[in-house]
C-alpha cells in the first residue's frame, strides 16, 4: 500500500480538510485489512471474541496515530505488530490468571466450531499459542522469521524453532487425527 | 504444509458484521473515558495547586516551625537580614532614678514584628527580606502622641496603651503599609503601661488615679469605644507628678490563677498590693506595708507570681504573699519577707525575677548597688524573715535575667556582665561568677535564649555605637573573661536587648531603627518574595499541565473524526 501524502495544514479549514482526508484514508485502510487480520487472529488466538477484541484494539491504536502511521512505508506491518503485541500482552495476563484459577475453562472456542470441517484448524488447536502465532505469521501471512520475531518480541531463531516444531506437530496431527 | 492450506482454514472464519461502526463506538467510549480521566487528573492537579498556594500563604502568616534555632554553635552566623526606619526612637521608657531612657525590644508574634514609637504602632513581616533590604511596614496605626510601651499581642489582636487610652487592632488588619484603624478603643484614665491579656479579658492599670480596668477582648468592633467589664479602685498617687509616677515605676498588673494583682504607692507612705478576682473585679485581699522613707516609688512595681506566691519589692523590702491569702477583701500578711541590710532611704530594687524555684533580687540603691540576692520561692510562712541562699557583689546598676541553670546580672554603669550558676552557693555565702564579659558600653538588660545570652549596649554617654552581643551561656566556670560569639554588624544609639524568635532576632535602637538578624538561609516560613515565587511556581505548573492536557485532547480530536469526517 502506497503511503498517502499528507499536506501541512495552513489554516483551520485546511486542517479540517486534512483531518477528513485522514479519516477517509484510514477507513480505506480498515476496510482493506480488517477481515484478513481478524482471520489471522482467529487462528492465533483460537477464540473468535478474543480475535475481534484484539483486532478492534489494534485498529483503534492505529487510528489514533494514523497521521504518522499513514506516512510509514508499511502501515499494514505496523498494524500486525500492534495486534501481535496485544496478543502477547493478553496471553501473558491470561496465563497469569490461569495459574491463579483452580478450574480452567475455555469460553468460546473458534476452533471447536469449525474443527470438524478443517484439519489445519484441528491441528492448530494442538499447538501452544506462541507456536500458533509463529506459524500463522510465517505460513499464512508470509512474514519472514525476522519480521515475525519483531512482531512477537522474540529472536528470529526462536521463531524458526517454533515454526518448525509447530509444523511437525501439525503434520503429525493431520496424519494421525484422533 | 502450504500457504493455501492456512488460507483455506482462515477463510472458514467470517469477519464480524459492522466492524467499522463497532470501531467507531469503541473509539467514542475510549475518548469519553479519557476525558473523564483527564478531568479527574486536572481536578487533582488543581486541588494540589490550590492546596500548595494556600499552604504557602498560610505558612507566610502563621510561620511554621523552622529551621535551626539560634544556638551557641551557629550564633556567629547571624547576619542582618532586614532593617526598617521608624519615625522616632522605639518604645522608650524613662527612669527617674537613673535619668536614662532605654528602648524596648519589639514584640514578635505569628511572624509579625510590632513596635510602638512615641507616635505610631508599626507591624512588619518578620521575614520581609533575607538580603538586608530596608523593609516597609505591613501596616501602621496612629495611636496618638506620648511615650510608649511594648504592644501586647494575644489571639490575633494587638493591644497598646497610649496616654490613658487602650487601643485594640486586628493583627492582620492590613498589608502594603496601609494605615489601620483600631477595632475598638477604651478610656483607661492615665494608664501608660502595656496591657495584660488573660482568659479573654484585657487588663490595663492606671497607677496614677488608682484604677484597674478590665475589658472583654471582643467588647466592640468598628472602632467603637468600649465600656469596661469592670473597674476596681486601688490608691491614687499624688506624691509626684502623675506622668512621672507612671513612667518611673512602670506599673503593670500581673494576672495569674484568676487573680489580678496591682501595686499602688500612694503619698501616704504606705505601699499596697491589691488582689482582685480576674472575672469580676471583686477585691480578694489587700496588703499594706508602711515605707517610712517614702522612696519606694522608684522600685520595681510589677508583682511577680510563682509557686503560689506573689512577690513585690516595696523599696527596701522583698515580700512574698500567698496568692490564696484571703477571699473576703481583708488584709493579707506576708508569708515571708527580707529587707536589705542596713535599710536606708536609698534602698531600692528592680522587680524580683523568679526562675527555677528561686527568687532573684538586685539592688540599684546608692549603698547596695549591684548586690544580688537569691531566695527559695518557698522560703517560709507566717511572716518569717527569710535569709538568702546566696548573694553576689555585683558591679553596678542593672537587671537580672535567669534561664536554664544560669543567672545573668547586667550593668549599665560598670559595663560588665556577670554569669552565675543558679545553684551557685548555699547558706547565704557569697557567690563568684562562673564567667564575666566586658562590653564597650553599658548593657543594662539581657535575654537568654537556647543557651545564648544576648545583650544590647547603650552606646555610652553619647548614646552612639550601641551594639548587640551574644555570649554562649556556658562560657566558663572559673570566673574568666568570656569573649562574644557574635557582635552585630549594625550599631545605633542604644540597642535594646533582642526579641528572639526561632532563627531570627529583632532589636530596636535609640535612634529610631528596627533591625532583624537571621541565620543565613534559615528563615522561618517563607518571605514575601518566596511566597510570590511559590505562587508563580504553582500557577505556571498548573498552566503547563493544563496545556499538556489540552494538547493531548487536541491530538485525540484530530485523530478521532466520525465516519462522516466531522469531529465528534
Amino acid at each position: 500500500m502506497d503511503a498517502p501524502v499528507r499536506a501541512v495544514p495552513e489554516s483551520a479549514a485546511a486542517e479540517r480538510a486534512a483531518m477528513a482526508e485522514d479519516q477517509r484514508t484510514f477507513e480505506e485502510f480498515f476496510r482493506g485489512e480488517y477481515d484478513r487480520l481478524f482471520r489471522a487472529l482467529c487462528l492465533v488466538t483460537g477464540s473468535r471474541p478474543e480475535a475481534e477484541e484484539i483486532m478492534q484494539d489494534s485498529f483503534l491504536k492505529v487510528w489514533e496515530r494514523w497521521e504518522r502511521v499513514a506516512l510509514m512505508e508499511d502501515p499494514k506491518g505496523f498494524l500486525y505488530r500492534v495486534a501481535m503485541n496485544a496478543f502477547r500482552s493478553r496471553y501473558r495476563s491470561t496465563a497469569r490468571a490461569l495459574r491463579r484459577t483452580v478450574t480452567l475453562t475455555r469460553a468460546d472456542d473458534a476452533f471447536g466450531a469449525v474443527e470438524d470441517r478443517d484439519v489445519v484448524i484441528h491441528a492448530l488447536r494442538t499447538l501452544i499459542p506462541q507456536q500458533r502465532a509463529a506459524v500463522v505469521l510465517t505460513s499464512l501471512l508470509d512474514y519472514s522469521s525476522e519480521e515475525a520475531g519483531r512482531m512477537l518480541g522474540m529472536k528470529a531463531a526462536t521463531v524458526r524453532a517454533l515454526t518448525t516444531r509447530a509444523r511437525a506437530s501439525m503434520r503429525q496431527t493431520m496424519e494421525d487425527p484422533r | 504444509m502450504s500457504q493455501d492450506l492456512f488460507e483455506r482454514a482462515a477463510q472458514r472464519f467470517d469477519p464480524p458484521v459492522g466492524a467499522w461502526e463497532g470501531l467507531g463506538r469503541r473509539r467514542d467510549r475510549k475518548r469519553r473515558n479519557q476525558r473523564i480521566a483527564s478531568a479527574v487528573l486536572a481536578l487533582i492537579i488543581a486541588v494540589v495547586a490550590i492546596g500548595g498556594l494556600f499552604s504557602s500563604f498560610r505558612r507566610g502568616v502563621h510561620h511554621e516551625p523552622a529551621s535551626p534555632t539560634i544556638t551557641p554553635s551557629n550564633v556567629s552566623d547571624l547576619k542582618l537580614v532586614w532593617s526598617a526606619n521608624l519615625d522616632s526612637p522605639a518604645s522608650v521608657v524613662t527612669n527617674n532614678y537613673l535619668h536614662v531612657a532605654w528602648p524596648f525590644p519589639p514584640t514578635v508574634s505569628d511572624g509579625v514584628v510590632y513596635v510602638e514609637t512615641d507616635t505610631t504602632l508599626y507591624a512588619f513581616d518578620a521575614t520581609c527580606s533575607a538580603g538586608g533590604a530596608t523593609c516597609e511596614p505591613l501596616w501602621v496605626a496612629d495611636t496618638g502622641t506620648g511615650f510608649s510601651s511594648p504592644p501586647t499581642v494575644a489571639d490575633g489582636v494587638v493591644y497598646v496603651t497610649r496616654v490613658g487610652r487602650l487601643h485594640a487592632f486586628a493583627a492582620d488588619c492590613g498589608t502594603s503599609g496601609v494605615t489601620c484603624t483600631s477595632s475598638w478603643t477604651a478610656d483607661t484614665g492615665r494608664a501608660y503601661g502595656s496591657p495584660v491579656v488573660a482568659d479573654g479579658i484585657v487588663y490595663d492599670y492606671d497607677a496614677v488615679d488608682g484604677t484597674v480596668y478590665a475589658f472583654k477582648v471582643k467588647c466592640a468592633t468598628g472602632g467603637a469605644t468600649c465600656k469596661p467589664l469592670w473597674t476596681a479602685p486601688t490608691t491614687p498617687t499624688t506624691r509626684q507628678p502623675p506622668l512621672a509616677v507612671a513612667r518611673v515605676g512602670y506599673f503593670l498588673p500581673a494576672v495569674s490563677g484568676g487573680i489580678v494583682y496591682a501595686v499602688a504607692k500612694a503619698d501616704d507612705r504606705i505601699d499596697r498590693l491589691y488582689a482582685f478576682d480576674a472575672g469580676t473585679g471583686k477585691r480578694l485581699w489587700l496588703a499594706e506595708t508602711p515605707h517610712p522613707h517614702g522612696k519606694s516609688i522608684d522600685s520595681g512595681n510589677t508583682p511577680v507570681v510563682a509557686g503560689g506566691l506573689v512577690f513585690v519589692d516595696f523599696g527596701d523590702t522583698l515580700y512574698g504573699f500567698l496568692a490564696s491569702c484571703q477571699t473576703d477583701g481583708g488584709m493579707c500578711d506576708p508569708a515571708w519577707t527580707w529587707s536589705f541590710p542596713g535599710s536606708s532611704p536609698g534602698s531600692h530594687a528592680m522587680s524580683p525575677v523568679v526562675a527555677g524555684g528561686v527568687v532573684y533580687l538586685k539592688s540599684f540603691s546608692s549603698e547596695t548597688a549591684g548586690q544580688m540576692y537569691a531566695f527559695p520561692v518557698n522560703c517560709g510562712t507566717g511572716g518569717v524573715t527569710c535569709n538568702p541562699t546566696w548573694t553576689a557583689a555585683d558591679d553596678g546598676w542593672g537587671g537580672v535575667v535567669a534561664g536554664g541553670d544560669l543567672v545573668i546580672s547586667t550593668s549599665n554603669s560598670a559595663q560588665v556582665l556577670d554569669a552565675y550558676p543558679a545553684s551557685c552557693a548555699t547558706g547565704g555565702s557569697t557567690c563568684e561568677p562562673a564567667w564575666r564579659a566586658t562590653t564597650p558600653t553599658g548593657a543594662p538588660s539581657a535575654v537568654i535564649a537556647n543557651g545564648v545570652v544576648f545583650v544590647g549596649t547603650d552606646g555610652g554617654v553619647s548614646r552612639i555605637g550601641g551594639r548587640l552581643y551574644a555570649f554562649p551561656a556556658f562560657c566558663g566556670t572559673n570566673g574568666g573573661e568570656c569573649q562574644p560569639a557574635w557582635t552585630s554588624s549594625k550599631s545605633g544609639g542604644w540597642m535594646s536587648p533582642p526579641a528572639v524568635d526561632g532563627s531570627m532576632l529583632f532589636t530596636t535602637t535609640g535612634d529610631g531603627k528596627l533591625y532583624a538578624f537571621g541565620l543565613g538561609g534559615a528563615q522561618r516560613g517563607l518571605s514575601s518574595s518566596q511566597r510570590h515565587d511559590a505562587a508563580t511556581f504553582y500557577i505556571v505548573a498548573a498552566i503547563l499541565v493544563g496545556a499538556l492536557l489540552l494538547i493531548r485532547g487536541r491530538r485525540r480530536a484530530i485523530t478521532a473524526l466520525g465516519s462522516d469526517g466531522k469531529a465528534r
